[in-house]
């Protein structure tokens, strides 16, 4: 048990951008280059902050409403962002997260400011955390397996042909940004939940860099992905002093070798390197098969 | 089943077809043949959506879908095999197959996972790796395989025989004579003129955006207009 209470602040920071990740991850994997999450994060961190500050609501009831408004706020965003399409995609993204950041610093009054919230209750719990994991990470997984995901794939990967398999773009483009602002919002909730203060600088450039880093890291085909490359960035300051100091730098070089020799993230491309060795296996047991039959 | 009248359309400002009129009776199985840059494709990217159109209609089931979006045209069963197959490379053969699902919606398929299987056996056995691991021939298979899983009531299929050995083109086409006598309703665009009014009751020859002849495919096929320009020599590639 000495060792979990050492690592247990760590955890809780894995398990909380675990779900950062699986945001960002819905909206790339339906071929939509949004930097959003940061916003959607923003806002669900502030709303529940403010609720259970000022207002003396319940951590449940604020957490719910950090989701619905991660969900309205993507579904207002996904109507004009619908119609763009790649780099112009993510920097209208980027700009509602600088929209949000500057809203979040001139509303003083209800905000704070530069200063932000401080002395929020820290209610979020471990447990807590890990059942909010659990059931988005089941969710996603669902959304994988089920005609969703298959149409976000089909429209990431050639947007004509998804047309001409019968899939709306803009309804799916829809239902992405619709996902990924409920589980920004609700995670960003868990975060004022954690942290004692909030401040609109938590969510701005580095933050939109780390979540983009669990993916690439990770991958975007799976589950699987978002929790791998998530564990990777949040651990390694943990594993070697140095790479604590220079966080960014090893950040970015990590990114730089990843992009350019593994483009598809640790555990996607590990998944097709053992598809590609099963059917190059398939093919020489065709031939020995075929060369059998030659022999006799 | 289809009628397509006065239809015309551009692509990037460029005329590529104009006064276009034909119709395909339900259970038709019908050839589009023309040399290269004639406006097949572009046709059959008219009827699916892909393309808008300058001036015309199309009618599906005696519904007026000119203009609809390209995922609509594909739920009401009017699916399109486009050229070069386009199949998802990442993906596996039988995820490719599933994503055929996406344009039935409400509608009924008599076609499932297993149909397309007995049809095309090498499918299933290939059924776990990656589809852009699949030879040609077997990709074809694969994107035609995938428009039937969406339960077409008609099938549009641009030049199925492209790049294909011989052999594997008369598996296809055999594949899309069955389906036909199964009642299925076939547009095929084909450069081997050949082999598509040998498969066909009746063809359309396009040139330069026009339908120049029309008629059976019989005759055609003895038409001598239409041999010294489309079967004088055979297509040594195709």
């Amino acid at each position: 048990m000495g060792i979990f209470e050492v690592y247990h602040p760590l955890f809780n920071f894995f398990l909380l951008n675990v779900g950062y990740a699986f945001s960002q991850q819905i909206v790339l994997r339906a071929g939509v280059f949004s930097v959003a999450t940061g916003g959607f994060a923003a806002l669900g961190a502030y709303c529940t902050a403010i609720l259970v500050v000022d207002y003396q609501v319940g951590e449940f009831l604020a957490l719910a409403a950090s989701l619905a408004l991660g969900m309205l706020t993507g579904l207002i965003l996904s109507w004009p962002l619908a119609r763009l399409r790649g780099v112009y995609q993510a920097i209208a993204t980027l700009a509602f997260v600088q929209i949000v950041t500057a809203l979040l610093l001139y509303a003083e009054d209800i905000t704070g400011g530069a200063i932000g919230i401080n002395h929020i209750p820290r209610l979020a719990t471990t447990w807590q955390l890990l059942i909010a994991v659990a059931i988005v990470t089941y969710i996603i997984f669902s959304i994988g397996r089920s005609g969703i995901g298959r149409a976000f794939d089909a429209i990431r990967q050639d947007e004509t042909v998804a047309g001409m398999l019968g899939v709306s773009i803009r309804r799916y483009h829809i239902l992405a940004f619709v996902i990924s602002g409920a589980i920004g919002g609700l995670f960003g909730g868990f975060h004022a939940l954690l942290v004692y203060s909030i401040e609109p600088a938590l969510f701005g450039f580095e933050f939109l860099a780390m979540v983009l880093t669990f993916i690439v890291l990770g991958g975007k085909g799976s589950v699987w992905g978002p929790i791998i490359g998530t564990a990777i960035i949040v651990s390694l300051p943990e594993i070697a002093r140095p790479l604590a100091e220079n966080r960014q730098m090893a950040q970015g070089i990590l990114m730089m070798v990843m992009i350019a020799y593994l483009p598809n993230g640790v555990y996607d491309s590990l998944v097709s390197l053992i598809r590609q060795r099963r059917a190059a296996k398939w093919d020489r047991a065709n031939q020995e098969k075929s060369h059998a039959v030659a022999g006799a | 089943m289809l009628r397509v009248s006065s239809l015309a359309a551009a692509y990037d400002g460029i005329e590529a077809l104009r006064d276009i009129d034909f119709s395909i009776s339900e259970g038709e199985m019908v050839a589009l043949i023309g040399p290269n840059g004639a406006g097949k494709s572009t046709l059959l990217n008219c009827l699916s959506g892909i393309v808008p159109l300058r001036r015309g209609s199309i009618h599906f089931q005696s519904e007026d879908i000119s203009g609809a979006a390209a995922y609509s045209i594909a739920r009401r069963g009017l699916l399109h095999v486009p050229e070069g197959r386009q199949i998802l490379v990442d993906l596996s053969v039988e995820e490719n197959l599933r994503l055929g699902e996406l344009a039935r919606g409400l509608r009924k398929s008599r076609f499932g996972l297993l149909e397309i299987y007995s049809m095309f056996p090498i499918l299933q056995e290939r059924r776990a790796q990656l589809a852009g691991s699949l030879s040609g021939g077997q990709q074809q298979m694969l994107a035609i395989g995938r428009a039937l899983m969406g339960g077409p009531n008609m099938l549009l299929l641009d030049e199925p025989s492209l790049g294909l050995a011989p052999l594997i083109v008369d598996q296809v086409f055999d594949a899309l004579r069955r389906l036909n006598a199964e009642g299925l309703t076939i547009l095929l665009v084909e450069q081997n003129a050949h082999r598509a009014l040998q498969a066909t009751g009746r063809a359309y020859v396009l040139e330069r955006g026009r339908i120049v002849y029309q008629g059976r495919s019989a005759d055609l096929s003895s038409d001598s207009r239409v041999i010294e320009h489309y079967l004088g020599q055979e297509p040594s590639i195709t």
